[in-house]
């Protein structure tokens, strides 16, 4: 506790990041460490530790310490430990897992594991003070393309999943077909700016009535062959259309599903979440449909969109008040189901 | 000074307290797949037995590796966890040295870590005091930790046995002695005393050398927080922000290739090769009795089902002894799968039964077994026996439907794969019919009744 | 040998084939453009192993790990990775030497992180839309 209020640590170590946070009274952000945003000159004051992706175990005091001293706060004055402990690299995870469990060992304080989609989606938490449950949460990502239904803090279903490829990785692929670079989501969205998106009909795959699942991969192949066949037949190609058109295929279904899902289920409010939520036809996609259907349309900051520890700080706290706590024997779980809890 | 120990880095893992006065509390766990669910939990007990708090240590003293990847992972993570708690200075101990640190003196630790494919992390050592190796006190480094084939390091540890007087004896420790027990006995001819043994096994007789050989017994033979923690106490220890795991990675003359391409072996046949197509799942298969002149269409794809395939002269052999062999083959007439059963005083053994990989799967294995065992059913053989991989699970499980029962095993039987082989048997006179048509004569006696 | 596959289907038949050969600790390594189906042979390798759970495609989580069939199977792909040192960082080197079957796509990417002897199959396109030339051999 610290000036009345509840503190929270919060871990995150499940791929790419390194990240820790500290949040007051679960959704007041007072530190967001993330180990590739991080401005290593102004908080080590000189002298540059290596960090690189996924170098965890490297990372993870430097974030810890990091997030303690930006929230001016001591390990002695945080009440609840939150951590990320499925799904994701084993070898990732274990890190996360490991140094939570020691620091909640050491300053005896409780620990809750979080599951990383959960943890996406109460980044809305964090920026929308004025949203609660029950809601529609659309989490889209590299590795993730989700539907959930959220009823209340702790009591999700997940309504749809991506069956293949996720929306990010089918942007980051087309991005390295048409010769974009990396990360590609972010240059598809730039380039679609100033391309046709009603030129090239790329199929979209709704899959059977009523499901909220997703399939991208067919509409990837769909592209990579149309890109083939006209490369083969030396005609020139507009990429800036191709885009345009591609994205429009995977958003429009994203925001379609979306909104069906939220109507199916008397939800007036809908947040998005998740790396690609930051993809400008998306967002413009769904706004126009909430808007259109009498529907609250949420979405964070690109900064609370990609892998952070904020959101892990934030989810544990709900799942603690409502009584979950996890003990020292909590376990890095790389293939974990989104259970209704 | 109460000194934490944490070993994560081989199969089991363990914590330990070492007090002031030497005492020794150590709990490992037996369970490998649990390292990180059940560290936090001993440490927590292990201070219970010490009678300590984490608030009483003074120093953390984590095996830093080489070794297990998540092993390591998880023990510094949960090091650097409880020191930055704590406020700690953190000791990472590395792992081959460590073995030496309390070794009496004139003897030659040589610490061998299976590195897999024949190789080892290891290193050797003397207790030696003023000197120092790897960070770690009154040590002396012998030969440098590394990456090395088992046999060579064994070779290099006796090379400098032999050159150093002061050596005494040579204890091997860690999971490299098990896993490379031959190579290291080979070398040390032990326990022999013949003068023929001694050349065959080259330089390292035993009735020549000037100091004993040993393996370090089981209960200290391997990593543990206890031999870390009497390490981590001969160490400087530092800010945990510095410690670095030890993970004696691939050096540059590993790497084979340079820019992403995967080396290649070079297929036998020529480079120009023809792209052949996935033979029509409804093509029909005509399986014959074979002959002598078979035997070099058996051969061929017996080398190519298996690492060590029969020669031709072999097959001429069995096809023109007491045989019964049949050849599987296809629409174009080329012979795609084998088998066939040996008659040696009135036994049968079932030889191997190949099919050409693109036409697994489709029941020609039984279909030969089939016609081989009713071969030996109109001989009058009724006790036939066969020998199978015990890892070839398909093969045995189609054994089985024909009434084969395992009887005995032999170990390491097939030497290039280390693998046993399981000796199955079908005896007396019960039907040499397939399993449907047993089932089929079951019912028709059933009727009978 | 070089394979011509057809089809899906023909793509299908080869993988359940394939998987009834698979022991525990072998690694099938797959190379190919971004399309060429690299993830449509890893499902049907799955299904042969028995693997009753969803195949989906592991490019953001790098490894997948799937224990509903006869044996572990651990889907890579390392599209994503710089090299074989970044293997090493998730610990991923050592599911090669595991309980399971590994099946690496993109496994050039890592090349001196593969162990000698594994499954090499190079999917290229054929002459003809969905068809692809498997090139299959063993690396050193």
């Amino acid at each position: 506790m610290k000036d009345g209020k509840f503190l929270t640590l919060g871990i995150e170590s499940s791929c790419d990041e390194t990240a820790a946070s500290v949040t007051a009274d679960g959704r007041q952000v007072l530190s967001n460490i993330i180990s590739s945003q991080i401005d290593i000159h102004t908080l080590f004051g000189g002298v540059v530790p290596e960090i690189a992706s996924r170098k965890h175990l490297e990372n993870i005091d430097k974030v810890i310490n990091g997030a303690l001293e930006e929230a001016g706060v001591s390990l002695d004055d945080i009440d609840l430990i939150g951590v990320t402990h499925g799904p994701g690299l084993i070898g990732a995870l274990l890190v996360g897992v490991a140094a939570a469990k020691a620091l909640a060992f050491a300053g005896d304080i409780p620990i809750v594991g979080v599951h990383h989609l959960h943890g996406h989606i109460s980044a809305n938490y964090i920026a929308a003070p004025d949203l609660e449950p029950p809601f529609t949460a659309v989490v889209v990502s590299g590795g993730n393309t989700d539907i959930v239904d959220v009823r209340d803090y702790n009591d999700l279903e997940l309504l749809g999943a991506s069956r293949d490829d996720a929306a990010g990785e089918a942007m980051d692929k087309i991005a390295r077909v048409l010769g974009l670079g990396y990360p590609g989501g972010p240059k598809i969205d730039a380039l679609a700016k100033q391309g046709n998106m009603h030129a090239i009909d790329f199929k979209r795959v709704t899959l059977e009535k009523g499901s909220y699942d997703f399939s991208f991969s067919g509409v990837k192949t769909h592209v990579i062959n149309y890109v083939n066949t006209e490369r083969q037949a030396g005609n020139e190609l507009n990429n800036a259309d191709i885009a345009a058109s591609f994205q429009l295929s995977i958003m429009e279904v994203i925001a379609e599903k979306a909104v069906a899902a939220a109507k199916e289920y008397g939800r007036d409010k809908l947040a998005l979440a998740g790396g690609v939520a930051a993809n400008s036809l998306l967002r413009r996609l769904m706004e126009e449909a909430c808007r259109a259907n009498g529907i609250e349309f949420y979405r964070p900051e690109p900064v609370l969109c990609t892998d952070n520890a904020a959101m892990i700080s934030c989810a544990a706290y709900y799942k603690f008040k409502a009584g979950h706590v996890d003990g020292l024997d909590l376990d890095a779980k790389p293939v974990l189901d989104f259970d209704r809890f | 000074m109460i000194i934490l120990g944490i070993d994560t880095t081989g199969e089991l893992s363990s914590s330990a307290v070492l007090t002031e006065d030497g005492k020794i509390y150590e709990r490992h766990s037996d369970d490998r797949m649990n390292h990180l669910r059940d560290l936090i939990p001993m440490i927590r007990d292990t201070l219970g037995d010490a009678g300590v708090s984490l608030g009483d240590i003074g120093t953390i003293a984590v095996s830093a590796g080489p070794g297990s990847f998540t092993g390591i992972r998880i023990g510094m993570a949960t090091a650097k966890g409880l020191a930055l708690a704590q406020g700690l200075p953190l000791a990472g101990v590395p792992v081959l040295p460590g073995f030496a640190a309390g070794s009496p003196e004139g003897t030659l630790v040589c610490s061998m870590l299976d590195a897999r494919r024949g190789r080892v992390y290891a290193g050797a050592y003397t207790s030696a005091e003023g000197a120092e190796a790897e960070g770690i006190r009154g040590i002396r480094e012998i030969i440098p930790q590394g990456i090395y084939p088992a046999g060579e390091f064994v070779e290099k540890c006796l090379g400098m046995a032999a050159d150093l007087s002061e050596i005494k004896s040579v204890e091997f420790f860690g999971n490299g002695v098990d896993r490379y027990s031959e190579e290291i006995a080979s070398r040390l001819a032990l326990g022999q005393a013949d003068d023929d043994k001694a050349e065959e096994y080259g330089d390292y007789a035993a009735r020549k050398r000037s100091y004993t050989v040993s393996f370090a017994p089981p209960e200290r033979r391997y990593q543990s927080a206890a031999q870390t923690a009497l390490a981590g106490r001969d160490m400087e220890p530092c800010h945990y922000s510095r410690v670095e795991a030890v993970y004696l990675g691939r050096t540059e003359a590993e790497k084979k290739l340079e820019a992403h391409e995967l080396g290649v072996k070079k297929s036998k046949k020529a480079e120009e090769e023809e792209i052949m197509e996935l033979p029509p799942e409804d093509e029909k298969i005509t399986y014959r009795r074979a002959t002598a002149e078979d035997a070099a269409a058996f051969a061929e794809l017996d080398g190519a089902c298996f690492a060590k395939g029969w020669s031709e002269n072999s097959f001429t052999d069995e096809l023109e002894a007491d045989s019964c062999f049949v050849a599987a083959e296809n629409e174009a007439g080329r012979v795609i799968g084998y088998g066939g059963v040996t008659y040696v005083a009135g036994e049968g053994e079932i030889n191997r039964i190949a099919v050409d990989r693109m036409y697994r799967m489709r029941g020609i294995a039984g279909n030969i077994l089939k016609i081989c065992m009713e071969d030996a059913g109109n001989r009058g053989v009724t006790d036939i026996t066969l020998e199978v991989r015990e890892s070839n699970r398909s093969a045995i499980v189609l054994y089985k439907s024909f009434g084969f029962e395992v009887e005995g095993r032999r170990k390491n039987y097939y030497r290039e794969t280390k693998e046993n082989a399981l000796i199955m048997w079908k005896r007396g006179s019960g039907d040499s019919d397939s399993p449907a048509e047993q089932a089929g004569s079951e019912k028709g006696k059933a009727g009978e009744e | 040998m070089k394979l011509r596959i057809k089809n899906e289907s023909e793509t299908r038949r080869f993988g359940l084939s394939l998987a009834q050969e698979l022991e525990p600790g072998d690694v099938v390594c797959l190379v190919g453009d971004l399309g060429t189906g690299k993830t449509a042979l890893t499902k049907a390798i799955a299904e042969g192993l028995g693997v009753t759970e969803n195949i989906i495609s592991p490019t953001f989580n790098i490894v997948k790990e799937y224990h509903s069939g006869r044996l572990p199977l651990y889907h890579f792909d390392v599209y994503r990775l710089g090299g074989p040192e970044e293997l090493y960082d998730i610990g991923a080197d050592e599911y090669f030497d595991g309980d399971g079957v590994c099946v690496v796509e993109w496994a050039d990417i890592v090349a001196e992180a593969i162990p000698e002897g594994s499954r090499l199959i190079r999917i290229q396109y054929g002459s003809v839309p969905d068809e692809r030339i498997y090139d299959i051999g063993e690396t050193e």
